[in-house]
């Protein structure tokens, strides 16, 4: 196994194991980079050899270490223009618009991974703004019965309240994340997260949802926006 | 609750006792398969929510549309977005039989969402390892996220 949090792998003691250095998310390390990829592959099928174990080994690269810090100096890669709806939710759409150029170009590129929700990304502004407004109970039950969509997919209508409320967050952030990562010299992981959180609306926006959802019936709703959508160390 | 508590509470599980001696294959002859905790699925399966202790069957002729449903937020998402092969590393492994550094890799590949108590998902892990071993694996490569 690759091991990305070496206390675990100590713990749990595998066959084979290779403690890599790379962040939460990146177990092969460099994306775009098959060579450093099947070294680390390599590295870890090489352990096979060994007659017995339980092996751990450590896969060295203070060169990585290097290039993630390097890239911390990153700047805020959108400026977003001002627009005449000065509303959260009017900078919200302007946000999302000046993204799309660089979305698109994503999914020329890559496959997308947004729409797990099986929503638009309209439809999920239009979701997570409802559950932002004065009235989130009304909207959330309106979400159980019919909805407010008419055109979904069948993996939307099959979705709890909760888990299409989960999954609209993510496409939320995916989308961000794809459309940056298509422009050059993507950011570090650090980065990024600082600036879709620290610098967008829609960071704020999901931010806001946690105390906005915080007495909302829906158990699942509630746990989501309490737990799961804004990383730990924001809390 | 803080990354860094979240990772002690999990370093403190009780674990199984190492095997010693356990039954390895040489890489250079090996099938390969790799089972990922990152919450994959193919685009249109069902997604991972609270307490999925299930899995999610990756088809390698396929693995365009793979998409990520883990309801952790605290890990980075971008590498992913560029290149699945961060996360399913299933083209390298693609390259290294074409080399022959492994002997084959697997048509079926498997991904757990890795945010559920992991005595939870023993069942679904049991049965599992009798897919792969009529599937005739010989090597698991397990990936974190």
């Amino acid at each position: 196994m690759l091991g990305l949090v070496p206390q675990h792998v100590h713990a749990m003691q595998p066959p084979r194991a290779l403690n890599v250095p790379f962040e939460l998310g990146r177990p092969l390390g460099k994306p775009g980079d098959a060579n450093y990829q099947r070294r680390v592959l390599s590295a870890a099928l090489a352990l096979l050899d060994a007659q017995s174990g339980p092996v751990v080994a450590e896969f060295d690269d203070p060169d990585y270490q290097l290039a993630s810090a390097a890239e911390e100096g990153w700047a805020c890669p959108v400026s977003f223009a001002q627009t005449q709806d000065d509303s959260p939710a009017g900078r919200l759409r302007a946000e999302v618009d000046a993204l799309a150029p660089w979305f698109h170009r994503a999914q020329e590129t890559n496959a997308t991974a947004t729409g797990t929700s099986g929503l638009s990304i309209d439809q999920v502004l239009t979701l997570l703004l409802g559950l932002a407004s004065a009235e989130p109970w009304a909207f959330s039950a309106e979400l159980a019965e019919e909805g407010p969509f008419e055109d979904v997919s069948d993996v939307c209508r099959a979705l709890s309240v909760g888990d299409r409320f989960k999954l609209a967050c993510e496409d939320l952030k995916m989308f961000y994340t794809e459309a940056i990562a298509a422009q050059p010299k993507p950011p570090s992981p650090a980065s990024l997260q600082g600036w879709f959180w620290g610098q967008t609306e829609a960071g704020a926006l999901l931010q806001s949802l946690k105390t906005a959802l915080a007495d909302n019936p829906d158990k699942l709703l509630r746990n989501h926006a309490r737990f799961t959508i804004v990383p730990a160390e924001l809390h | 609750m803080r990354a860094e508590e979240v990772a002690k509470g999990l370093a403190a599980m009780e674990c199984p006792p190492p095997q010693t001696h356990p039954w390895v294959e040489p890489a250079q002859g090996a099938k390969v398969a790799v089972v990922s905790t990152a919450g994959l699925c193919h685009r249109g399966d069902p997604p991972f929510s609270f307490g999925g202790a299930d899995y999610r069957v990756i088809d390698r002729q396929d693995a365009r549309d793979v998409v990520m449903s883990h309801i952790s937020t605290n890990f980075d998402r971008s590498g992913f977005t560029q290149d699945l092969n961060v996360v399913l590393p299933l083209e390298r492994l693609d390259e290294l039989a074409g080399q022959g550094a492994i002997g084959s890799v697997s048509r079926w590949h498997y991904s757990f969402m890795g945010a559920t108590d992991p005595a939870q998902m023993a069942p679904a892990v049991g049965a599992l390892v009798d897919v792969m071993m009529r599937d005739e694996v010989d090597v698991v490569l397990l990936v974190p996220v």
